[in-house]
């Protein structure tokens, strides 16, 4: 029988799997499940919207690990820093206001940036310039959650970025989002990983850009390799989580565990469509050993709960904070992203758009990046 | 953490035949947990297939930024 909430290890960093309703993953995490090395589990609360009621099973599965205090809620479509408030935002905290009844979690997390595409369940996220507008409405939207779920809230670093200025920023920008809330942060390795094959940056320097005793959560998963179009010798990191973990992924996990003092959840990620295979599944179930393998090796020197990231108790929040201006550049930058035939092309239309000589700063992205986020768009457009 | 076999069971029959309503007699036929898998997992689950075009697992979300 598994430790309640009352006489669990405080300082025990959780073997984690991200779980959803997808049978791949479950059939890949069964076996995981049924030997008891799974020690919690982060569900995407939102990503059931074409789910007209939750499988009693499902609902059984995750209300075990919520009776243990062992769930944790992992937003994928609020979309942050939307520059208008969409009605969509405003049904996604009643959903969470209702779950956060039925479930205990012990904390909800959502990613950074905005959404493209159409409507409220497709497009990517992308980042966003880091001025006081977009600190103001990322803290806007933070205090929301944080109401509704009366629990501690958290931000996930983004894999992309546009350029080196914005990797430099990153993590100080995340910082000042979630202090009004006492946030945490998600620390996802293999989007750092991506950064360092992106930008020629190593692990050590991009560390030190983050606030690391604000990181309560880590991310693993694997990816992939795209060749640019653009620099015949160039390959793109991509957050694709749809192979196994990469071996250097596992040695940056040993190497950030110790600078983690309030770190409690290590969760492995891989999406449901690459675990479609006896061996892929066997392959997930693998890297889950070998994760937790490496949080065992650390956790007793580890954790010192200092921060319980308990939400800090505000006024209600008013009317939502909105910016047409920024939510206009949104637009515009959706749209060529969307719809730009190459990356010459979107060059030419962004250097006619409304987001020249602004704080997007797009006169300096990186040919390979703007041709990264083209791919982006138009994959989940 | 320690899941119960009434639990497992479900989750079992759950995500291999996807029967979202009428799980509950079938789990009552699995009495042997660590042969589960030999049941026939051929039956296409009804968890959440709607689109065909674009997978749409939650997991299979670009969140993460460069997906």
């Amino acid at each position: 029988v598994g430790l309640d909430k009352a006489t669990e290890g405080k300082g025990q960093i959780r073997s984690s799997v991200a779980c959803n309703l997808d049978r791949h993953i479950l059939a890949a995490a069964w076996p995981l499940f049924q030997s008891g090395n799974i020690q919690a589990i982060e569900w995407s609360f939102d990503a059931l919207f074409q789910v007209e009621q939750i499988p009693a099973w499902f609902f059984d599965l995750i209300h075990a690990f919520s009776e243990k205090g062992r769930l944790i809620g992992h937003g994928v479509f609020f979309s942050l820093f939307s520059g208008r408030w969409m009605k969509d935002q405003q049904a996604w905290l009643d959903q969470l206001k209702i779950y956060s009844t039925q479930f205990d979690f012990d904390h909800i997390s959502e990613h950074f940036g905005f959404m493209t595409g159409s409507n409220f369940h497709k497009g990517a996220p992308l980042s966003i310039p880091y001025n006081n507008t977009t600190l103001a409405i990322g803290r806007d939207r933070l205090h929301r959650i944080s109401e509704v779920c009366e629990c501690p809230v958290g931000l996930e670093n983004l894999a992309f970025a546009y350029s080196m200025d914005e990797i430099d920023r990153h993590g100080d920008f995340l910082q000042k989002l979630i202090e009004p809330v006492n946030g945490f942060i998600i620390l996802d390795l293999h989007n750092l990983y991506c950064q360092m094959q992106n930008f020629d940056r190593s692990f050590e320097d991009i560390l030190k850009l983050y606030p690391l005793d604000r990181v309560r959560e880590i991310h693993i998963s694997g990816g992939s390799w795209e060749d640019s179009k653009i620099y015949a010798t160039r390959k793109i990191r991509r957050d694709t989580h749809d192979q196994a973990v990469p071996v250097v992924v596992f040695e940056l996990l040993h190497q950030l565990i110790p600078k983690c003092p309030q770190l409690k959840y290590v969760i492995l990620e891989q999406i449901g469509p690459s675990l479609s295979t006896i061996e892929s599944q066997a392959q997930f179930r693998d890297d889950f050993i070998k994760m937790d393998h490496i949080v065992r090796r650390h956790e007793r020197n580890t954790r010192h709960e200092s921060n319980n990231f308990k939400p800090i108790k505000h006024h209600a929040p008013g009317l939502p904070l909105e910016n047409e201006e920024l939510y206009t550049q949104q637009k515009a930058l959706s749209n060529i992203l969307e719809s730009a035939v190459d990356y010459h092309h979107a060059s030419v239309l962004l250097n006619q758009s409304a987001l020249v000589n602004t704080d997007w700063n797009v006169e300096n992205w990186p040919p390979h990046m703007l041709e990264t986020a083209i791919a982006i768009a138009q994959k989940w457009k | 953490m320690k899941l119960s076999n009434a639990l497992l069971q479900a989750v079992f029959v759950g995500m291999t035949v996807g029967m979202t309503t009428s799980c509950t007699s079938m789990v009552e036929e699995i009495t042997d947990l660590d042969k589960a898998h030999d049941i026939n997992t051929s039956k296409d689950a009804c968890l959440v297939n709607t689109d065909a075009t674009k997978p749409i697992s939650p997991m299979d979300c670009p969140a993460c930024g460069l997906g």
